[in-house]
């Protein structure tokens, strides 16, 4: 049985620089906030970065309004102009799919974990005796396992999915969706906002008109709460447990890739 | 532009309407899926019994009395995403609520949206805001499958809603503006909301440390342990109808199933008195003295830009 490919994830390029060995593929970019996008300069330093070490590049994208519906098509005319092959672009929000589609059908499409959908509550651990069978179950599953929903999405070009690992585990049948995955680890996100904590001025939050602060850049908090015996990670507007646990037989379920990160994203 | 309330109760519908609201949006499980799944596998994004109409002859006569008094009623089917042995019943259920008068069905998850676009191409569908339309792009994408409304998430600007309507202008567009505003972004949040007291894990309060701490990290502390220093379920946008009104959107949602009937009346009549407000084009200044009086009124205390929903018109106006 082939051996799954190793990424790496870094939303930063000192964090690609101090990557270590073993990674074919680099992931980067911003997955939750559109104004923590790198510039076209800083996209073009990972992706020379990148194809140095001999890596194949995905650009990681977040959910975006209008505005960064602008910004990224600047960044997707670097990568194509880059021209890698088996350049990916992960996407989060359904409008930046049909942009890759229309504008830039060079790039490969990934679904991104925000758009694959999956229970992800750090209380679920705690809450899944009381309930039936049927009702647990659902916790091990995501929504683009269901082959409807995958053949729209393999219409726009998508042939894979990422996900991550939530505490309850996860076991997930893509290849009867027709759909290959990847699994992030160790930092499985539970909730994203607009209201960053770190973006606040004091009278509210920047990240509704553009992010001057930027203090995700540098802090991660760490929430903790008696309810539930998992700590939240928080990095900016995301907060994310921390599950080093990989499931049994990723190979079976149709993961054939596994993104390490070295830092909370 | 219209008023959408949530409605839990046979009982609800009469004091709804006659407060101002013109369409009514609730949730049902059969009793056959709560036995299944139970109901924190409801058919729709709330998980306490309280929010859910409690039998099908009750949602029947519901739908009927919300027609002879000339409101319309969407069911909610919003779970973030459904597994494979529950479309067939999802469908079985839809397929009986529209024989039984629905006018549209509030749902997310794209499997579903396909199958009843392709089983009842006659069936209104809305997004719910667990859809994350957050640009014109995406709005274009549920338009292609046959998404005829859609609500907004919880955390775009006005001038950001009024930039996706132009651009879709076949479409139709709900916002929210009272009650029930979440901290994080309801379609991209995991956090389960079953608590027996109700209490949800983004409203409980955390202890908040530094892990890697530098710059400023005291007062991200701070504007984090923020929410467990307000109540999220007194939110309010009523500042903003005007200019919602502007911007095309043609529907007011409310927040609130499960939720006291009192409540849900009064605040429909609050907007319905913002509603009338705005048809005599008042001033900046009046619409926002109008709408903190109407605010005290409700709740008894001042807004807070924590809960404002647009957050944007709070930093300008102050």
């Amino acid at each position: 049985m082939p051996k799954p490919e190793k990424a790496i994830y870094t939303t930063s390029l000192a964090g690609l620089r101090k990557a270590g060995p073993g990674y074919t593929r680099a992931y980067f970019g911003a997955e939750f906030c559109q104004w923590r996008l790198p510039g076209r300069a800083g996209l073009a330093g990972a992706i020379a970065l990148a194809e140095g070490r001999g890596m194949s590049f995905t650009l990681v994208t977040p959910w975006v309004t209008d505005e960064g519906i602008r910004r990224l098509k600047a960044l997707f005319r670097v990568l194509t102009g880059a021209g890698m092959k088996e350049a990916e672009v992960v996407v989060n929000d359904y409008g930046v799919l049909t942009l890759l589609r229309e504008e830039f059908p060079g790039l490969a499409p990934v679904l991104g974990r925000l758009l694959v959908k999956r229970k992800c509550c750090p209380r679920i651990p705690g809450m899944l005796e009381g309930l039936p069978d049927a009702g647990r179950e659902i916790y091990l599953h995501a929504g683009m396992e269901d082959p409807v929903a995958a053949g729209l999405i393999r219409g726009f070009g998508v042939k894979r999915v990422d996900m991550d690992v939530p505490l309850q585990g996860l076991a997930p049948d893509l290849k009867s969706a027709g759909l290959r995955g990847s699994v992030y680890t160790p930092y499985a996100y539970v909730t994203t906002t607009r209201h960053c904590p770190a973006s606040f001025d004091g009278t509210g939050w920047q990240a509704f008109e553009g992010c001057r602060l930027k203090g995700c850049l540098k802090n991660v908090l760490s929430l903790t709460n008696p309810a539930h015996e998992a700590r939240l990670l928080m990095r900016g507007n995301t907060q994310f447990v921390e599950n080093r646990e990989l499931p049994e037989g990723l190979a079976a379920m149709g993961i054939d890739r596994i993104v390490y990160m070295e830092d909370v994203p | 532009m219209r008023i959408l309330s949530p409605i839990d109760r046979l009982d609800e519908v009469g004091p709804l309407v006659d407060a101002g609201v013109d369409e009514l949006y609730g949730g049902f499980v059969p009793g056959a899926w709560l036995g299944r799944y139970s109901i924190m596998g409801s058919t729709n994004q709330r998980f306490f019994p309280g929010a859910q109409i409690k039998t099908e002859p009750e949602l029947a006569r519901l739908i009927s009395d919300a027609h002879r008094r000339g409101a319309r009623f969407y069911l909610v089917m919003n779970s973030q995403f459904y597994t494979g042995p529950q479309y067939g019943e999802l469908l079985d259920q839809a397929r009986r609520v529209h024989a039984l008068g629905a006018d549209g069905f509030i749902v997310s998850d794209i499997g579903l949206i396909l199958r009843l676009r392709d089983a009842m191409p006659d069936a209104e569908l809305h997004l719910s805001t667990l859809g994350t339309v957050f640009n014109g792009r995406s709005a274009a994408f549920f338009a292609g499958l046959g998404v005829k409304r859609m609500v907004f998430p919880r955390e775009l600007t006005v001038a950001e809603m009024a930039g996706i309507v132009k651009a879709n202008p076949g479409c139709e567009f709900d916002a929210f503006v009272l009650i029930g505003k979440c901290p994080n972004i309801e379609g991209y949040c995991g956090f389960t909301h079953n608590s027996p007291e109700l209490v949800w894990p983004c409203e409980e309060a955390y202890r908040v440390e530094a892990v890697k701490g530098v710059n400023g990290v005291d007062g991200i502390i701070n504007a984090q342990m923020g929410w467990s220093r307000i109540n999220r379920r007194q939110a309010c946008g009523l500042c903003a109808v005007s200019g919602l009104a502007g911007a095309g959107v043609t529907a007011l949602k409310l927040v609130g199933r499960g939720g006291p009937t009192a409540m849900k009346v009064k605040v429909a009549g609050a907007v319905r008195r913002m509603l009338d407000l705005a048809e005599n084009a008042p001033s900046g200044h009046e619409t926002h003295a109008a709408a903190r009086e109407l605010y005290r009124e409700i709740f008894g205390r001042g807004c807070n830009p924590y809960i404002c929903y647009f957050p944007e018109v709070w930093r300008r106006e102050g």
